[in-house]
């Protein structure tokens, strides 16, 4: 390799690095799920089909699972999470982590329960004991027909 | 919910973990030092309005349960604190306070590593993370004093700022008395350490953290012993599981109610003892195993459909139910609007095939907040409700018996690996 290359290689290898805090997956296109599986050190993810989405499996090395559900545009529109272990909602969540962090700071008198309903994000998280699940959508983008409820 | 994966590994490393747990951890929790003798003292809890200096800001508490409780310097009977509205949680493991709340009269001793580094823990609620250093105490409780228990002391300045394992992605940090809610939680849920095998296991577990120098800590292995420990399930006698009792409040509620924590469950069924934790005809309802697919749950049967995230917590403030027939609230879509009245029955299913039926209320939030009784505000409502989801149609597998189904009957929690009505724990009965 000559050294002319070498400022792009560094540019793909910047790229690469700094990626996922910009391009996480809610609201964001099919590609940054795989951003998310080397970020969170997942597995490969299997891709099942439902009605009117995809469903984008994965599962960290602790064991939980992290599905995203990308309608028929590309865009993932939906994520949920359930395991042992909490995941990453920063990358999941992607700029709507913000959103998330603000809401949650509001006392509701639960620490177990988190429930988040606002026009662009609709968030529920749960811990009980020794498990994390949780939800969410962004309902703009909820293709016509999916009931949000059967994202599982 | 999916099986953790590579399970057989860790039966293999089970018996390694043990002895771990014998050999490593630096100072560990020992038998305490004297026992009560008619079983238990039980432990007087309430729910007001919660800690005062939260009060005059005007976040009045809302159907929690508390708990005062007083630790000391280990060995000593003086260098003690007594620390009030302490929440008290089925749905969390181990003893946690607010750095900002303790007075300095007590000393917290750093929990060692192998390594002899001092231990932190980042523990992952739903809506946040908390962040400290784990330490030991000497906890007055049923009675007797519990040495050297390990406990969290949220906030600690000795081990610095949260790393970015536990910082990110976990929520926002909870160290504050503002952003917390009460001066610290007494985790009395089934399972005895907070972690487990997992964390004595695996290195990145994310929730412990060994801190050369103090600070700059890294997430690592904690033994058994080392680990933030369920102070009930150690003392002396009665320490098979809790009883939760409180009477029955009237809708609308009250301003205050206290009840009582028994320790253990059937272990004391004479008439009269004072810390009567008879289980009679209650109910027991297995948590589901690992395996399952709903591990760790109940199931419940609610308006003709099956739920299979089922659970009763005294950490959550309300019924969490999936309900799209009663309205939410305008003001706040955490609770239920119902213009009337609502009841309903439901039934819940443990894992040995045993079901239990009951009833509840769900009455209008908004209404609930603005009444009075005798002139005062409420703080305890006997029929709160809200949605276990934010989903569109309130639909979830979620089913949240919380704080309003632990009035007017007593709720049992059987710690994991003892044994009530020939049912193995982790269970709960009422």
């Amino acid at each position: 390799m000559t050294a002319k290359y070498l400022p792009g290689l560094f540019c793909v290898l910047v790229c690469l690095l700094t990626a996922p805090s910009v391009q996480a997956a809610l609201g964001q296109d099919r590609a940054s799920i795989l951003v998310d599986h080397k970020v969170m050190g997942a597995n490969e993810p299997t891709v099942s089909q439902g009605v009117g989405y995809q469903i984008h499996e994965m599962q960290h090395p602790s064991g939980t699972i992290v599905r995203e559900f990308v309608s028929p545009q590309g865009q993932v529109f939906a994520v949920n999470w359930s395991g042992r272990v909490p995941t990453n909602l920063q990358q999941l969540l992607g700029p709507h982590y913000e959103q998330f962090t603000k809401s949650a700071l509001v006392r509701t008198g639960s620490h177990h329960m988190l429930r988040i309903n606002q026009p662009d994000l609709v968030l529920t998280n749960v811990q009980y004991l020794r498990h994390y699940e949780g939800q969410a959508y962004i309902p703009a983008m909820v293709p016509t027909g999916v009931d949000t409820s059967q994202l599982k | 919910m999916r099986i953790i994966r590579s399970q057989w590994l860790w039966v293999v490393s089970i018996l390694l973990v043990l002895g771990l747990a014998a050999c490593g951890g630096g100072k560990s929790a020992s038998s305490p030092t004297n026992s009560a003798p008619n079983g238990s003292t039980p432990l007087s809890i309430i729910m007001d309005a919660g800690p005062p200096s939260l009060v005059a800001q005007n976040q009045s508490a809302a159907n929690m349960i508390f708990a005062t409780i007083t630790i000391c310097t280990h060995g000593s009977t003086t260098a003690c604190q007594t620390i009030d509205h302490i929440q008290v949680d089925t749905g969390s493991v181990g003893l946690r306070i607010l750095s900002s709340a303790l007075n300095g009269t007590a000393a917290p001793a750093a929990v060692l590593d192998s390594s002899s580094n001092p231990m932190a823990e980042c523990l992952v609620f739903g809506d946040g993370h908390i962040w400290g250093s784990v330490a030991l105490v000497d906890v007055n409780l049923g009675g007797s004093t519990l040495s050297n228990v390990p406990v969290h002391i949220i906030g600690s300045s000795t081990v610095g700022a949260d790393p970015a394992a536990c910082s990110t992605g976990n929520g926002p940090a909870e160290q504050t008395l503002a952003a917390f809610g009460a001066n610290g939680i007494l985790g009395i849920g089934n399972y005895i350490q907070d972690c487990g095998i997992y964390c004595a296991l695996t290195t990145s577990n994310g929730q412990y953290f060994s801190c050369p120098s103090g600070t700059n800590c890294v997430s690592s292995t904690a033994s058994l012993t080392s680990q933030v420990i369920n102070p009930a399930s150690l003392v002396p006698v009665d320490h098979n599981g809790v009883t939760l009792s409180f009477p029955a409040v009237t809708a609308p509620g009250a301003a205050s109610v206290t009840g009582t924590l028994y320790f253990g469950v059937n272990t004391e069924t004479t008439a009269g003892a004072q810390n009567n934790n008879a289980i009679g005809a209650a109910k027991i309802l297995q948590f589901a195993p690992a395996t399952a697919t709903n591990a760790g749950y109940l199931t419940a049967t609610y308006n003709g459909s099956t739920y299979s995230q089922a659970f009763i917590d005294s950490g959550s403030n309300a019924y969490f139910l999936p309900d799209s027939s009663i309205p939410t609230c305008t003001d706040s879509t955490s609770f239920y609007c119902p213009t009337n009245s609502v009841t309903k029955s439901f039934s819940l299913a443990g894992y040995n095939g045993t079901v239990a039926s009951g009833s509840l209320v769900i009455d209008n939030a908004d209404t609930l907040f603005s009444s009075q009784v005798a002139n005062s505000y409420l703080n305890v409502f006997p029929t709160l409700g809200g949605p276990s989801s934010s989903a569109a149609n309130g639909s979830s597998n979620w089913f949240d018996l919380g704080v309003p189904f632990f009035l007017g009957r007593k709720v049992y929690i059987i710690f994991e690996n003892a044994t009530v009505g020939g049912v193995q724990g982790p269970a709960v009965a009422f």
